[in-house]
């Protein structure tokens, strides 16, 4: 099996060479580049794509939805904490997750994982039926069990859980999920998500605030976990 | 008070009434005894005691009524406003005039004492300051000096190193770099807040999601230590501003793991009483000591059950209280009857919080 290619966009040296060092030791191939038009120009070889927010000519959310209109490779913002709005435009555009400067080598890492597998179990279109530790999400016959027991789910928080599951590992946002679920209008009546969400979560997850499948990501959305 | 409104002014107006109240009936009372000159003194108290709580305009009304009262019950003729002779006359003028003066004056005064406390906070704020910047630069400049050092001792000497001596320098960069990031994050908050710049962005959050993300913030941090979370779904969203709670609970979270003795365990509790959520974080460490209870709140206060090598700065409490009270609720800290602390805070449920 040939290394998975990744793409690397960052304006700054030391920042680059951090990550470079952390993946080319891990078995990845590194490309580079250091602004947005030449992201844009390389990334058709990349399979995965780590990209700073902060870029010095074309603004990184540009950059999200530029290769959203044209590939599905999985994308990671690097942002800072002054990025806190860039980050959820950033998800809201298609990229599958983020992640906060700094960082260590094994978060890193680890995101990238993720992001990689979850890409693998998107691409299988077909997939009906999906299997998370003991959560099990039949999406033909509308069923959902938490080891041998049956959930009873409402049809809005069926409707939830399904859209996060198509998307399994990564991060969906706020207005994703309530445009997805009730619809282009109501794109900003957080409070529904959250009165449905918080249902949702207490019936699959023992305690919901150390969650074993569904992930609140603060200010941005959930995400459901992908199997360790 | 600038913008102390109507409401103040208001009973500015009724002191000033009961104050003329109370000195007329005291005169009536005395008026046998006492000569009108003196029984003037005793009317202008009124003026005094409201000129130097009030502003000009209650200071002046009063001034204006204890006159008109006392001319019209003490000044012969009683129960009529014309003085009938010279003295009289003289004595309800002079009344008049010092009414006034004693308002302007009582007015000036008050200012000053105004002026006096918005300057004594001033430098209060300032000696803060600098008493910060200090503890501050001392504080950042602790890990800097560790990261630099180890950092050039490896490019110098690589190759003379042994592995391990290499690895121990490595890890106490990474140690110390993580100490910077959260030392900085904590002086963002309190700058934050101190500038006042700090408006609460408050909405109903749930709580278990505000938990996961102060657990999710320390990941990795905990290592052994196990944590016990309880949060019923019973409790309903809770206003609050879910950012700075986090910073909260990760503070506490912090400390809790800092005193946890090996891996005995730490547990964060939610449950209601009355309309409001109570929050608890308790550990197992050495508990504090009774004297401390309070001042532990306190700015660059650091407890003395502290491990020895704790990076704090002594400000993870001050930026709880500070954001506890913002909301509406109370912070405090006491032992477990078993062995440990308990931080125990609340958040009101319902908006009635803080109004200013």
């Amino acid at each position: 099996m040939t290394a998975a290619k990744i793409l690397v966009v960052e304006d700054e040296a030391p920042m680059r060479l951090f990550l470079r060092t952390t993946l080319s030791h891990n078995d990845y191939d590194v490309l580079e580049a250091s602004c947005g038009v030449e992201a844009l120009d390389r990334v058709a070889d990349a399979a995965l794509v780590l990209l700073d927010l902060g870029l010095p000519d074309i603004d990184g959310v540009e950059v999200v939805a530029k290769i959203r209109d044209r590939l599905e490779t999985p994308i990671i913002v690097i942002s800072a904490r002054h990025f806190e709005f860039e980050k959820i435009e950033a998800l809201d555009r298609g990229a599958n997750d983020y992640i906060t400067k700094p960082f260590g080598a094994g978060e890193l890492l680890a995101r990238i994982r993720v992001a990689m597998r979850s890409r693998r179990m998107e691409s299988v279109e077909a997939t009906s039926l999906i299997l998370l530790g003991e959560l099990r999400i039949d999406l033909d016959n509308r069923l959902v069990t938490l080891g041998t027991e049956e959930l009873h789910l409402t049809p809005t928080e069926h409707k939830l859980l399904v859209v996060l599951a198509r998307r399994v590992g990564r991060v969906v946002s706020h207005r994703e999920l309530l445009r997805e679920v009730w619809g282009p209008e109501s794109t900003e009546q957080i409070e529904y998500l959250r009165v449905y969400m918080r249902q949702l979560r207490y019936k699959i997850e023992p305690e919901p605030s150390q969650p074993r499948y569904l992930v609140t990501i603060p200010g941005l959305g959930y995400r459901l976990k992908v199997d360790k | 008070m600038p913008g102390a409104g109507r409401g103040e002014k208001l009973r500015g107006y009724l002191w000033g009434i009961a104050a003329v109240a109370l000195c007329t009936a005291f005169s009536s009372l005395v008026s046998r005894y006492l000569h009108l000159s003196q029984l003037v003194m005793i009317n202008l108290l009124s003026v005094v005691a409201v000129s130097t709580r009030f502003g000009i305009g209650p200071s002046l009304f009063t001034a204006a009524l204890s006159a008109l009262t006392f001319d019209f019950f003490f000044i012969p003729p009683v129960f009529a406003f014309a003085p009938s002779d010279l003295e009289s006359g003289v004595t309800l003028v002079v009344m008049i005039v010092v009414a006034g003066v004693i308002s302007g004056l009582g007015e000036r005064t008050r200012r000053q004492h105004v002026a006096a406390r918005a300057r004594d906070l001033q430098i209060e704020t300032e000696r803060f300051r600098n008493s910060m910047l200090s503890a501050v630069s001392h504080d950042l400049r602790t890990p800097l000096a560790t990261i630099l050092g180890s950092g050039t001792e490896l490019l110098m000497d690589e190759a003379r190193l042994d592995a391990e001596t290499r690895r121990e320098l490595l890890a106490s960069i990474v140690a110390e770099a993580g100490r910077l990031d959260r030392l900085v994050g904590n002086l963002l908050d309190v700058a934050r807040l101190d500038s006042g710049a700090v408006s609460l962005r408050k909405h109903p959050e749930p709580l278990e999601e505000v938990v996961e993300a102060a657990l999710e913030q320390l990941h990795g941090r905990y290592g052994e230590t196990l944590v016990q979370t309880r949060v019923p779904q019973e409790i309903p969203m809770v206003p609050m501003d879910a950012v700075l709670l986090q910073r909260v609970l990760v503070n506490l979270l912090e400390n809790a793991l800092s005193h946890a003795a090996g891996s005995s365990p730490i547990e964060i509790e939610a449950f209601l009483r009355g309309d409001e959520v109570v929050i608890e974080v308790k550990d197992r460490g050495p508990g504090i000591t009774e004297e401390e209870a309070d001042r532990l709140f306190e700015r660059f206060y650091r407890g003395s059950q502290r491990p020895a090598h704790d990076g704090g700065v002594g400000l993870g409490l001050t930026i709880c209280r500070t954001i506890v009270d913002a909301h509406g609720g109370v912070i405090s800290i006491r032992n477990r009857q078993e062995k440990g602390a308990v931080v125990e805070f609340t958040l009101p449920l319902s908006e009635k919080g803080r109004t200013t």
